[in-house]
Formats: structure tokens, C-alpha cells, sequence
């Protein structure tokens, strides 16, 4: 399978310069699916992340899109080394992260931080702000005043340092986001994975920690993965973009390219759905897929978006050609610095709605 | 979704959105206190707990400095008839005398000190077994879980009384009593406190397994995880304090339930030694004379009564006030 992944760097952009910082290689991951109360034995196995290989470059900004069961968290969480991965290889900064134990993994989890969705879940509720924030110090044994660094902290993301020892349900939702940060930016990460950070926000309070995020990007020279099933959101924060579909890298570009020139029929279908002229979506009608995403435990033969395709029927004359069905596209270049994974690309320009139609 | 989140960006960035969250709200413990004032049975219940317990910690005051009657000091002459029938209630003696002429109303006073006493530190050491392991089973899960897991099933699937009449005889039987690796359990108290310790640990060994289970799925462990916190950190600093609540409210209910235990193992003159006043005793002592001396049968009952349902109304309001999901 290996053979098929282009090498990197391979797709660039402005913000795309020296070694990466992070890049996963033929990552895979498998839940095992078990049966039986006393004696388990595995039945089978979710193909969470299948095969997937991209870079993080300094400074950038990667958005990750897709469907709801995609893998963009199992990507995250394998990425930040909460999840054994199953095949592959992490490497960060130069070295090989992927076996090591979590006492040699530490120094690593000062670099690799993680914003998470729910704001809620994601704060310990019987803890103080102070603690909660001051908790990365802590566990790190980190010299000096952990308080005024805390209050620092709030300061630097908009909350007041006086609510101290205030406790997470006392905040609103876009306020606790900023406890997540204010904890994420603790011990000055080089990585900050973003996994859904606004998406159980309001959309003016969205808009205000997507800003938040980008100010400390700049003055702290951040690199982001962010992760999101908003394509107006990854658009505005992202430098490149790559698209997941069923656990495959499936499409990656920088986001204006990707935008206006979606290769990948599944990526074009979903920037259909994005309403027109906002996150500048050529595409006019919605492309309605067929069906639903399929099970990663069973997941389709050959390139797993061919059930819903509705590039495969046209180009088969309503019948999915036979590579479609039987063979997984490669991850190839259709463009320089632009890849997809797919037989039968779209020529940029290429309506898909009259596709799905014909 | 796109649309209106860009839109908010747009306007974001042209300075229109102002933040308008408020901080609002109080402390978990206050928020607590609000909602366990309200629960008028509870609160009930607390203030009888606290007299009882106020009550046993003055019992000697009150026995020596009122009524000037100790617990074991014998009345045979004054409080029994010519047959040795005890006699009832009167100014000197307010709950009569028992079997053997002594007052009563001070058995009755030492024996909630007995009473508390036993059910409290068994169920301290019940809590703090109950908790470790819950909490290893519950965030290890796997074989260790299984292991516990099974351990707990056994424990309170055996009959209990059985067991404990069993290992309370087997060790009474010489002064010594048995040495169980560190623990040398001494016959009276120490083993009674024992075997109950024994028996209720599982109930919220399994209460801490279950609610570990969950906090353990929950994102602030996994935050906690990815700042390198290691396992003890993330068992005791933060799925810990999450489990207070529950273990106070599962704690206060089998208070009862030990109360009842220790009482019931004295009844069958298993438990606390003859010296030691207690409600139990004071019952089997009463079930051969009610017909005659109906007080020596309603004073520790009523009190064995009115304690085991204090207790049970606090854990229901405690309950209740700490988890307004299961409250009115
Ligand atoms: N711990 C786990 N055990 C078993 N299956 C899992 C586990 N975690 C995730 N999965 C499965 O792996 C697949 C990918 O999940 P993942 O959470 O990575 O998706 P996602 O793209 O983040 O979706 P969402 O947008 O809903 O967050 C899903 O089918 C999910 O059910
Ligand atoms: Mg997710």
C-alpha cells in the first residue's frame, strides 16, 4: 500500500516552508469490535484511520474536514499519542514518536497540545479555573509562580484573571473554550491539535475563538491541526486542507485551490453544501449523495467513496467502472500542490450537480 | 452553518460582535446547600443525626451528672419485683430498667454511642476499600476490572449473616483472635467492625467502579492525559473529586444498613461484648420479657428505628441535592 503514497512535501503554500513538524505515515488505525462476556474474541474491526499520510509544517495551519465518523478525532488522538497506532508511523520534529513508552513520550507532551470540542466535557468540573489552567505547571514540574503565570494566561485569552478560583460551570460556553486554550497555550506548545474547538459554540462566539486562535498563532508561532465539519470555518483559518473520507486522506491543497478547485467528487459534494459565494464554493447545486456513509467495519472494495459517487455513474454511463469498485485510487497529483485520491479526478471547472443529474 | 459562521467572522473581524457572556452562577457546594435546604425530611434527618450524635459524645456527662446511674451499675433491688420481673419507667429510672435492673435509659444512651460508633468506622474502612478499589477497576477496566469485578459479585452474593456469625464465633473463641496478615482482630469491637467492613465494601466499591467508568470516558481525563498527568494523578486528582458526591450519598445509606448489621449480630450475642451496652443486646435481652416489660422492647427499638431512618432520609436528600437529574 505504502507504494501507492506520494512522497512528501508534495503539496505547499506560502505558509509551507523547512522540515515538518509533524508527519504521519501510512498512519492506520483498527478498533477491534469483540464479542462474548468472559472470553472475548475479535469479530471484527472499525478501520478508523486507513493508510493516511500528510505533513504539518511550522507555522501552517492544516484544516482536517469530513463527515461525522470520518477519523479526524482518531487522527488527532493518534497524532497527540492518546491512541496506540495500529500501522504507521508519527514522526515530530525529527523523531520517531510512535513507540515510545509514556514516560519518554512526556517531554513530547509539552510540544503537542489539544483544544477539544465540548467546553463542557472537557474541563474538569470539580476543579478551579486556577487549577485547572495551572495543571499543565503542575504536571510538568515547571518552575516559578504558577498563579501569576495562570493569571497571565487569562489575561493573554480574554478572561479575568480575578475569576481565579472560579469553577468551570460558572462560565458560558465560549468562556470555557478560552479555559481549554488558556490551558492548551500553558507550556508553550510548538502543536496545537484543534479538534472541533467552536463547533459546540454559538456562531458569535465562534467566530470570536477562531480570532482568539489566530492572534496566539501569530504572536507564539503556533502550527495548527484543526479539525472541523464547518468548511466556512476551516476555510478562514486554514493554509492548506486535507478532506477524510472513511478513515482515507482522500484530497489535500492549499484551502483556496481546494476550494475553488475540488478535485475529489466527495469533496466537491460537500463544498456544495456549503451556501454559495461564502466560503467561495463554485459549485451552485447542492450534490446530493446517495446513501448513507458506509460502516467502517465493512467498508466498501476499491476506492470507498464509489457507492455515493457520482462521478463513477457518469463515467460508467450509470454503472461504477470496474477500478472504481475493485482497486483503491492512490493519493496522486492532479495538479502541482494538490493531490487526490481518485481514477477519475475533476477537470477544474467541471460542473458536478449536472453530473449527478444525468 | 458556513454560512452564518463566516458571517459572524466577517463581523467579528469589523469589530460587531461584542462578548456578551456573563459570569454567572455559584459554587458546587453552594448550589448543593440551596437545593438540600429545600428537602425538609432531609434536613430532618440531619439534625436527629447530629443529636445522636451530640447525645453519645455527652452520654457519661448525662449518666454520671443527671441521672447518676452508670451503664453496668445494678439496681436489682430497687428496679426488680420479688420475682425479678424489671420494673417500668418512673421519675428516677425515665426508660425503666432491663433484665438484670439496670436503667435502661442509660443502656439505651451508650448504646448510640455503640452504635455510631461501630457503624461509623466500619463504614470508613468500607469507604476507603470500596473506593480504591473501584476507582483501579474502574480505570484500568480489563482483566484487573474483571478480577474486582467478580471479587465484589462474590462478596455480596455470599449470605452474609452466615459468614459473619461464622468468622465472629471462630474468632472469639480464644482472646487472641485471629491474626489476618497485619490486621489482629481482637474479639468485640475490632472484629464486629471487621466483618461488617468486610461485607459492605463492595456497595460502593461497585458505586466508584461505575461512576470511575464514565469520568474515565470523559474528555477532561484525556486532557489530563495529553499534558502527560500520569494514572495516579488523573485516579486521584481528577476522577476523585467527581466522586464525593456519590460516595457521601451511598456512604450515609449504609450507615443504616451497618447499623442494622451490628445490631442484628448482638442480638445473636455475636457482636460487642456483654460490658458493652447495645441497642441489639438490649432487643434479645427484650424478646423474653416484652409480654411483661413492654419498655425494654420499645426503647432501643424506637431509637434503632429513628436512627436508620434518619440516616436513610439524609442519603435520599443528599442524593437528591447532588444529582438534580434523579431530584424533583
Ligand atoms: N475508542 C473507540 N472504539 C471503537 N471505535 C471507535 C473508537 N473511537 C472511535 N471509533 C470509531 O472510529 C470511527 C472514527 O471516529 P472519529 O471519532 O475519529 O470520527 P470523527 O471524524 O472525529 O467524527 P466526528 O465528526 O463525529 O467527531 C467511528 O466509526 C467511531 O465509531
Ligand atoms: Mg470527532
Amino acid at each position: 500500500m505504502s507504494q501507492t503514497q506520494v512522497p512528501e512535501p508534495l503539496v505547499t503554500s506560502e505558509a509551507t516552508h523547512g522540515e515538518p513538524l509533524v508527519s504521519v505515515e501510512n498512519l492506520t488505525k483498527h478498533f477491534p469490535v469483540r464479542r462474548g462476556i468472559i472470553f472475548q474474541r475479535q469479530v471484527a474491526a472499525v478501520q478508523a484511520v486507513q493508510d493516511v499520510t500528510f505533513s504539518i509544517y511550522p507555522g501552517e495551519t492544516l484544516g482536517l474536514v469530513g463527515e461525522s465518523g470520518c477519523g479526524k478525532s482518531t487522527t488527532a488522538r493518534l497524532i497527540a499519542r492518546l491512541l496506540n497506532p495500529t500501522s504507521g508511523r508519527i514522526v515530530f520534529d525529527g523523531q520517531d514518536i510512535t513507540k515510545l513508552s509514556s514516560r519518554r513520550m512526556r517531554p513530547f507532551r509539552r510540544d503537542i497540545q489539544m483544544i477539544f470540542q465540548d467546553p463542557y466535557a472537557s474541563l474538569n468540573p470539580r476543579q478551579s479555573v486556577g487549577q485547572i489552567i495551572g495543571a499543565p505547571f503542575a504536571i510538568h514540574h515547571t518552575e516559578g509562580d504558577t498563579r501569576k503565570r495562570v493569571r497571565d494566561l487569562m489575561d493573554r485569552v480574554g478572561l479575568n484573571p480575578e475569576h481565579y478560583n472560579r469553577y468551570p460551570h460558572e462560565f458560558s460556553g465560549g468562556q470555557r473554550q478560552r479555559i481549554g486554550v488558556a490551558r492548551a497555550l500553558a507550556l508553550r506548545p510548538k502543536l496545537i491539535i484543534c479538534d472541533e474547538p467552536v463547533s459546540a459554540l454559538d456562531v458569535s462566539i465562534q467566530a470570536q475563538i477562531l480570532n482568539l486562535l489566530e492572534d496566539l498563532q501569530d504572536e507564539f508561532n503556533l502550527t495548527y491541526l484543526f479539525i472541523s465539519h464547518d468548511l466556512g470555518v476551516v476555510r478562514h483559518i486554514s493554509d492548506r486542507i486535507a478532506v477524510m473520507y472513511l478513515g482515507h486522506l482522500v484530497e489535500l491543497a492549499t484551502a483556496d485551490e481546494l476550494y475553488e478547485r475540488p478535485r475529489h467528487p466527495y469533496t466537491a459534494a460537500l463544498l456544495s453544501a456549503v451556501p454559495k459565494g461564502r466560503a467561495g464554493a463554485r459549485v451552485t447545486n447542492r450534490i446530493v449523495l446517495q446513501g448513507d456513509v458506509p460502516s467502517p467495519v465493512n467498508p466498501p472494495s476499491g476506492c470507498p467513496f464509489h457507492p455515493r459517487c457520482p462521478k463513477a455513474r457518469l463515467v460508467g454511463n450509470g454503472e461504477v467502472p470496474e477500478n472504481c469498485r475493485n482497486e483503491l485510487p492512490p493519493l496522486g497529483e492532479v495538479e502541482t500542490n494538490h493531490v487526490a485520491a481518485c481514477w477519475y479526478p475533476l477537470e477544474p471547472g467541471e460542473e458536478l450537480e449536472r453530473m449527478a443529474h444525468a | 452553518m458556513g454560512q452564518t459562521a463566516s458571517d459572524a467572522i466577517v463581523a467579528a473581524e469589523h469589530g460587531a460582535v461584542v462578548e456578551q457572556e456573563g459570569v454567572r452562577g455559584r459554587s458546587p457546594w453552594q448550589l448543593f446547600w440551596y437545593r438540600f435546604r429545600q428537602d425538609k425530611l432531609a434536613l430532618t434527618g440531619l439534625i436527629i443525626i447530629v443529636l445522636l450524635g451530640v447525645l453519645a459524645a455527652i452520654a457519661p456527662l448525662i449518666s454520671h451528672g443527671i441521672v447518676h446511674h452508670g451503664p453496668n451499675q445494678l439496681f436489682s433491688n430497687t428496679m426488680l419485683t420479688q420475682g425479678g420481673i424489671p420494673k417500668g419507667p418512673n421519675g428516677q429510672f425515665w426508660f425503666g430498667a432491663d433484665s438484670a435492673g439496670r436503667d435502661l435509659f442509660v443502656r439505651v444512651l451508650y448504646g448510640t454511642q455503640t452504635s455510631l460508633e461501630v457503624a461509623v468506622i466500619a463504614t470508613g474502612f468500607a469507604v476507603l476499600i470500596g473506593t480504591v478499589i473501584g476507582l483501579i477497576a474502574g480505570y484500568f477496566g480489563g482483566a484487573i476490572d474483571t478480577l474486582l469485578s467478580r471479587t465484589m459479585d462474590v462478596v455480596l452474593s455470599m449470605p452474609l449473616l452466615l459468614f459473619a456469625i461464622g468468622i465472629v464465633a471462630a474468632c472469639s473463641t480464644t482472646i487472641q483472635g485471629c491474626p489476618i496478615g497485619p490486621l489482629h482482630l481482637t474479639p468485640g469491637l475490632p472484629i464486629v467492625i471487621f466483618v461488617i467492613a468486610l461485607f459492605s465494601w463492595p456497595y460502593i466499591g461497585r458505586i466508584v467502579r461505575g461512576n470511575t467508568l464514565s469520568l474515565a470516558q470523559k474528555e477532561f481525563v484525556e486532557a489530563a492525559r495529553s499534558l502527560g498527568a500520569s494514572n495516579a494523578r488523573i485516579m486521584f486528582r481528577e476522577i476523585f473529586p467527581n466522586l464525593v458526591a456519590p460516595i457521601l450519598v451511598y456512604s450515609s445509606l449504609i450507615v443504616p444498613s451497618n447499623i442494622i448489621f451490628e445490631a442484628s449480630l448482638s442480638y445473636l450475642g455475636l457482636g460487642v461484648p456483654q460490658s458493652i451496652p447495645s441497642w441489639g443486646r438490649e432487643l434479645s435481652d427484650a424478646s423474653d420479657w416484652f409480654t411483661v416489660a413492654w419498655w425494654m422492647l420499645v426503647f432501643p427499638g424506637f431509637f434503632l428505628v429513628l436512627t436508620t431512618l434518619s440516616f436513610n432520609l439524609l442519603g435520599d436528600g443528599l442524593r437528591d441535592a447532588l444529582d438534580p437529574r434523579t431530584g424533583r
